[in-house]
């Protein structure tokens, strides 16, 4: 059996890639998949944790983000779908109409 | 029954909102009518048993609604005005522009039932905030030209003394280890708190009712309020009959606190006292016919604060039968006024025609062509004045004699609003029904009168004959009034 | 229910239902019928008064009705300090003392009714004015019929709203609808005051029923009351305060100063009104009041004295004002809130019945002076000044007649009404308590002094209106017999309407309407007989200064002639003409600058308050705006916060655990 660490260290790597490319990306697309890396890297983690407590309770919060995390994934595309019909970008950089 | 009574108007009200035009207005003032009539069926029935059941029970919050004298009586005002007032703005000529009126109308409704039945604390708070909602949507969409400032000013005063309410509701569970919320539960165990704990939880409460009543200085929301709601006076109607802070410091604030309430009963008393006497003596130089009866209702409510604070039964007893009936004829100076803007109005889309219109003294001499009209408006200013032998004496009276009782400085100072108020009333109605004439207007038609008959009839009936009103308010004022030693 | 207990409450019912009938469907009928309509129900209601009349004459108790219902709210605490609840009840009684007034009040009442027909002829208003006049009546009769002090109250301001709608009754012109609302502002305060004793009396006494208060003194000892009997010593507190409470409230309704202003206006009503509501009937209900609460004053010595005090002044001051007026009503006006300081001198003293016997003779001679000057007004045209009158002794023969009769009752010349009356009150002040000490000289001196004055002031309106020449440029001509009628018949009332109270020299029961009072309105303890010569001197002293008035009125008319421009002109003539400038007082003392904090308060509240709280608000939202630099639409620069934030968070936590 897989050590558990493994499993952390996995998702660890993962997040940080998922961080290190929400800030460096431009395009929404990209930082919304960097998102969405980040979401699955804490999957991983409470599985794992899950696993080694022998506790289903992690998993079945895993199930509830997941099903969550594809609604999310269908209104953020969405949006930026919308966004991209009204703008000819979808460079983040130049969306700031939010600002205060 | 009593869940008909109070979610019959909310049903309709969302029935009414797929309906246009007469098909709305007639649906919406038989939802009013049906509750009218079931609520008399309760009073002539006699039925005051507690409905109760868990709504929330993990947080030991209940669906627990009575209605008992008090809440009954007020029911009754409530309905019946809110037919009423429903009657009167469909006769109007503009009120197909404004017809959003009738389910905020009736959505206010249930909210006033629901206050009025409600046992349980956070129910009681649920209805309270709730029917601020059409208040506001009311103001918002059909108000004048400055009613984005008065709806912020009305909901930040508001919302911000209710908000001061519920952190006392909940923290008067928490410190009296009560199971739930539920008023019945609550009030043997508050009691035996500590005096400053039963102050500082009183206040929270005192705080929301001060705004509602209003008392002085927490009454600046008002004036605006009606000032700059339809020039018709649906929304002031049912302003009026929202004002219900008297209510909650009977049912509520009084009984669960009473070594607070009789520790700073002469602060409010003379609070109340001063609210009356300014009200009535600000209203003496309004110009203005909404702002003046917003000033008069303000005199009013320092009467019915005076009469709570005397923690005397006369003295509470009046201050319920003067906070349900000054619901029936201020309600109706209301409606003679936007009767009267209605006359006069050429234009109701132009500010400035409708401003002319309600301001007073503008026309003069209206007597002479509308002698009806100006006779109905005489009988309904002498009962907001408190003339004997229409409604408002037996509440006012009343309530000065059980304040007299427990501080007659106090008194001395309420009662001088009797003069104050004569003189701004009799002053408006010179300046504008007497004198040399300077334009006529229609007399009273037909569904003007079908309108104005059921109120005068209310006002002159239970002016004279005030038993059976007496005796829905007898056995509840009597029970308060032994909890807080009533002197 | 019994019949014969409820009939009298019938009294107010009758003119109450004409006025429901007349607002509702006057406007269509012809103009005689709401006239022939409204009387006939006052008679009917005086044929009612006259049955309890007889009725109750045997009685020593109140007639109480039957009918009753829950009125007001009231708990009371028992023995075991346990409320019980003891709603007041609607209810009425009728005693002597009401019953003598509801005879006054319908039967003058009727009679005023059957006059107003010729002189409202005409009127657009006919039907409404009649509505008015029962309306009145009705409130008149639930005032002294009332066994409580507030039903009494319904009938005390129902009064003043019949007043306020007749004085204004032309209200197209500006100055009626002033006066109107003046008047009724005015009773306000002194109903404000007459609250206040109810409060007062509710505290001490448990209960607002005024016999059970009268009747309390008998039976239950108010703490420190000491009696009468020693002259001047003071009741309780609570019961000198709630009686001088109860004085102001009646001074408020009777025009007694300090709130005497409002009369003289409320002769801008016409004239019938003038007569009932202003001189016979409303205005006396503040010395009703006082001998309704004879209990209570007669153990308040001190608020007795008071009233005394008020009465006189009050009457010094009317008399004063009333020489030099020049308008035919306004002197009228003068004279009744200086015959209303008499009354308030008589049940000041404690001798009830002498009030209620000026009460009832000023309603005979006054209602005749004022249904004369209507019946002048009418014929000259609608002019009211005296000075463009005269010489109406031959065009006016009937007029003149009564109006002379009327104005020898009011000197007080023997044997017409006024004498006794008057010589009742000044020789009650002598024997009163009072008497022996400075005070009851005092008032006794000025009760003179006005005797005098009054002889000499009606005189002149006498001689300025009938005597002489015709100075106006109408064309008088005598009133039709509907009018005529009452005209006779209150004279003769005024000529016999003395002998009901004649002096006690003459017998010790020959006084009936202090035989008949008794039980109703009994004389405060301490009165004391004067030897036969003593009443005598009294006597001849107050006829000497009826005569000498009407001589010296006579000697001043015929020195500086019609228009006595020679003394008018002087600084005393110019202060009697303006009332002794009271109400120019009261216009910059209280009036301004009531008015005056009234608008800067209205300024404030609009303006200032609402500046405070718009302050508030702004200042919430400059500390928004400084915070919303961090909002600065870069989305990258939020995940770097929330970044550093979470490993902030992190480091925190992680730190702490190995702590």
């Amino acid at each position: 059996m897989v050590e558990t660490q493994y499993y952390i260290a996995l998702a660890a790597i993962l997040f940080s890639i998922g961080a290190v490319g929400f800030l460096t990306r431009r395009s929404a697309i990209q930082m919304f998949l960097c998102v969405e890396l980040m979401l699955n890297a804490a999957n991983l983690a409470l599985v794992a944790f899950s696993r080694a407590w022998g506790d289903l309770l992690a998993q079945s919060a895993v199930f509830i983000i997941l099903t969550l995390a594809a609604a999310e994934v269908a209104i953020g595309l969405g949006i930026i779908v919308a966004i991209f019909k009204k703008r000819p970008t979808t460079n983040v950089d130049v969306l700031s109409s939010l600002k205060g | 029954m009593i869940h008909l009574i109070i979610f019959i108007p909310l049903l309709f009200a969302l029935i009414g909102l797929f309906l246009r035009g007469q098909a709305r207005a007639s649906i919406s003032i038989f939802a009013a009518l049906a509750s009218f009539a079931l609520t008399a069926v309760v009073w002539i029935a006699k039925i005051d048993t507690v409905y109760r059941t868990p709504w929330i029970p993990g947080a030991g919050i209940f669906y627990s609604v009575t209605f008992d004298g008090p809440s009954l009586l007020l029911a009754l005002v409530a309905t019946l005005m809110t037919s009423i007032t429903l009657i009167y703005f469909s006769n109007r000529k503009d009120s197909q522009q404004a017809e959003g009126m009738y389910p905020l109308a009736l959505a206010m409704l249930t909210g006033l039932l629901g206050i009025f039945a409600a046992r349980d604390l956070i129910l009681f708070y649920v209805f309270f905030e709730a029917t601020l909602v059409p208040s506001l949507f009311m103001l918002g969409l059909y108000g004048r030209k400055n009613r984005v400032r008065a709806l912020t000013k009305m909901a930040l005063y508001t919302i911000f003394g209710g908000l001061l309410m519920l952190v006392s509701i909940i923290a008067t569970k928490l410190y009296s280890n009560s199971p739930s919320f539920d008023f019945l539960e609550l009030f043997g165990r508050t009691s035996q708190l500590d005096l400053e704990t039963q102050t500082w939880l009183f206040l929270g409460f005192v705080a929301a009712f001060a705004v509602k009543l209003p008392l002085f200085p927490l009454h600046n929301w008002l004036p605006d309020f009606h000032a700059e709601n339809h020039s018709s006076g649906v929304a002031d109607v049912m302003g009026t009959l929202y004002k219900v802070g008297g209510y909650g410091l009977f049912r509520f604030a009084l009984p669960l606190f009473p070594a607070a309430a009789q520790n700073l009963q002469w602060v409010f008393m003379f609070l109340a006292a001063f609210t009356a006497l300014y009200g009535a003596w600000i209203a003496f130089s309004s110009k203005d016919f909404k702002r003046l009866l917003a000033y008069a209702g303000l005199s009013h409510m320092g009467l019915v604060a005076l009469g709570m604070f005397s923690l005397n039964p006369i003295g509470m007893a009046g201050a319920l039968f003067l906070l349900a009936f000054q619901g029936v004829y201020s309600s109706a100076l209301f409606l003679i006024v936007g009767m009267l803007e209605e006359r006069l109005n050429k234009d109701v889309q132009n500010e400035k025609t409708t401003s002319q219109a309600l301001e007073i003294g503008h026309v003069r001499g209206l007597a002479a062509s509308a002698p009806a009209f100006a006779g109905v408006a005489l009988v309904l200013w002498f009962a907001s004045i408190g003339v004997p032998g229409l409604a408002g004496f037996i509440g006012e009276f009343s309530v000065f004699l059980g304040a007299y009782q427990a501080n007659p400085w106090a008194t001395a100072l309420a009662v001088s609003t009797v003069i104050a108020s004569a003189a701004f009333a009799l002053t408006a109605y010179q300046r504008t029904w007497l004198e040399e004439t300077t334009t006529t207007i229609p007399e009273l038609n037909a569904r003007d009168w079908f309108v104005l008959v059921p109120i005068l009839a209310v006002t002159v009936f239970f002016g004279v004959f005030s038993g059976s009103a007496l005796k829905l308010l007898e056995p509840s004022v009597q029970a308060v009034a032994g909890l807080l030693g009533g002197k | 229910m019994d019949f014969n207990h409820n009939l009298f409450a019938l009294m107010p019912v009758l003119p109450l239902l004409g006025w429901l009938v007349l607002i509702v469907w006057g406007k269509n009928m012809k103009e005689p019928t709401p006239g022939i309509l409204a009387s006939s129900l006052v008679f009917l209601s005086f044929v009612l008064a006259v049955v309890g009349f007889v009725q109750v004459s045997p009685m020593k108790e109140p007639l109480l009705n039957t009918l009753r219902w829950d009125f007001l709210p009231m708990w009371v605490s028992d023995a075991k300090g346990v409320l019980v609840s003891k709603p007041l009840q609607f209810g009425f009684a009728l005693d002597h003392l009401s019953s003598i007034m509801t005879l006054i009040i319908t039967g003058i009442g009727f009679l005023i009714h059957v006059f107003a027909i010729g002189y409202m002829h005409g009127d657009k208003g006919f039907s409404r004015f009649f509505a008015y006049l029962n309306f009145f009546i009705a409130m008149m009769l639930i005032l002294v019929l009332a066994d409580s002090y507030p039903v009494l109250f319904i009938g005390w301001e129902g009064v003043g709203v019949a007043s306020y709608l007749l004085i204004g009754f032309w209200y197209t012109d500006v100055k009626n609808s002033d006066a109107a609302r003046k008047a009724f502002i005015v009773n306000r305060i002194g109903d404000a005051f007459l609250m206040l004793g109810m409060f007062l009396l509710f505290m001490t006494f448990h209960t607002l029923n005024i016999h059970e208060i009268n009747s309390s003194f008998g039976s239950v000892v108010i703490p420190n009351v000491t009696t009468i009997s020693t002259g001047i010593a003071f009741g309780s507190p609570p019961l000198e305060l709630a009686a001088l409470f109860l004085l102001l409230g009646a001074a408020g309704k009777s025009a007694q100063l300090p709130l005497s202003t409002w009369l003289p206006d409320a002769m801008a009503g016409p004239t019938p009104v003038s007569a009932l509501i202003h001189a016979a009937t409303m205005v006396t209900a503040g010395v009703y009041l006082v001998a309704r609460s004879h209990g209570i004053f007669a153990n308040a010595p001190g608020a007795s004295s008071w009233v005394m005090w008020i009465g006189a002044l009050t009457a010094v001051y009317g008399a004063l004002s009333a020489i030099a007026q020049t308008d035919i009503k306004k002197i009228l006006a003068y004279s009744t809130v200086s015959q209303l300081g008499y009354m308030f001198i008589a049940v000041g003293s404690g001798a009830y019945w002498v009030g209620i016997f000026h009460v009832a003779t000023h309603a005979f001679f006054k209602a005749l002076l004022f249904l004369s000057s209507g019946s002048v007004i009418h014929a000259v045209g609608g002019e009211q000044d005296v000075r463009q009158m005269g010489g109406l002794r031959e065009k006016l023969p009937t007029t003149h007649i009564v109006s002379l009769i009327g104005t020898l009752a009011i000197a007080g010349i023997i044997p017409l009404a006024g004498f006794f009356s008057k010589d009742a009150i000044l020789s009650s002040v002598f024997t009163s308590p009072f008497g022996g000490d400075f005070s009851g000289y005092a008032i006794w001196a000025i009760g003179l002094i006005v005797a005098f004055l009054t002889a000499g002031y009606m005189w002149r309106w006498y001689s300025l209106v009938f005597l002489g020449t015709y100075r106006g440029h109408a064309h008088p001509h005598e009133s039709s017999s509907v009018m005529t009628v009452p005209l006779w018949i209150l004279a003769a009332l005024s000529v016999v309407g003395g002998f009901i109270g004649l002096p006690h020299f003459l017998g010790k029961n020959v006084n009936w309407l202090e035989g008949f009072l008794e039980e109703a309105a009994p004389n405060a303890l301490g009165f004391h007989e004067i030897p036969l010569w003593g009443e005598l001197i009294l006597i001849a002293l107050a006829l000497a200064a009826a005569v000498g008035g009407i001589l010296f009125s006579r000697w001043i008319i015929a020195r500086d002639g019609v228009n006595s421009a020679g003394w008018i002109a002087t600084r005393f003539g110019n202060a009697s003409r303006k009332a002794l400038f009271v109400d120019q007082t009261y216009d910059i003392a209280v009036s301004a600058p009531a008015k005056f904090i009234s608008e800067q308060l209205e300024l404030a509240d609009t303006h200032g308050l609402d500046r405070g709280i718009g302050a508030l608000a702004n200042g919430t939202a400059e500390a928004g705006a400084s915070l919303s630099v961090w909002q600065s639409g870069f989305v990258r620069a939020y995940a770097i916060a929330v970044l550093l934030g979470t490993a902030i968070l992190v480091g925190y936590l992680a730190l702490r655990s190995f702590a």
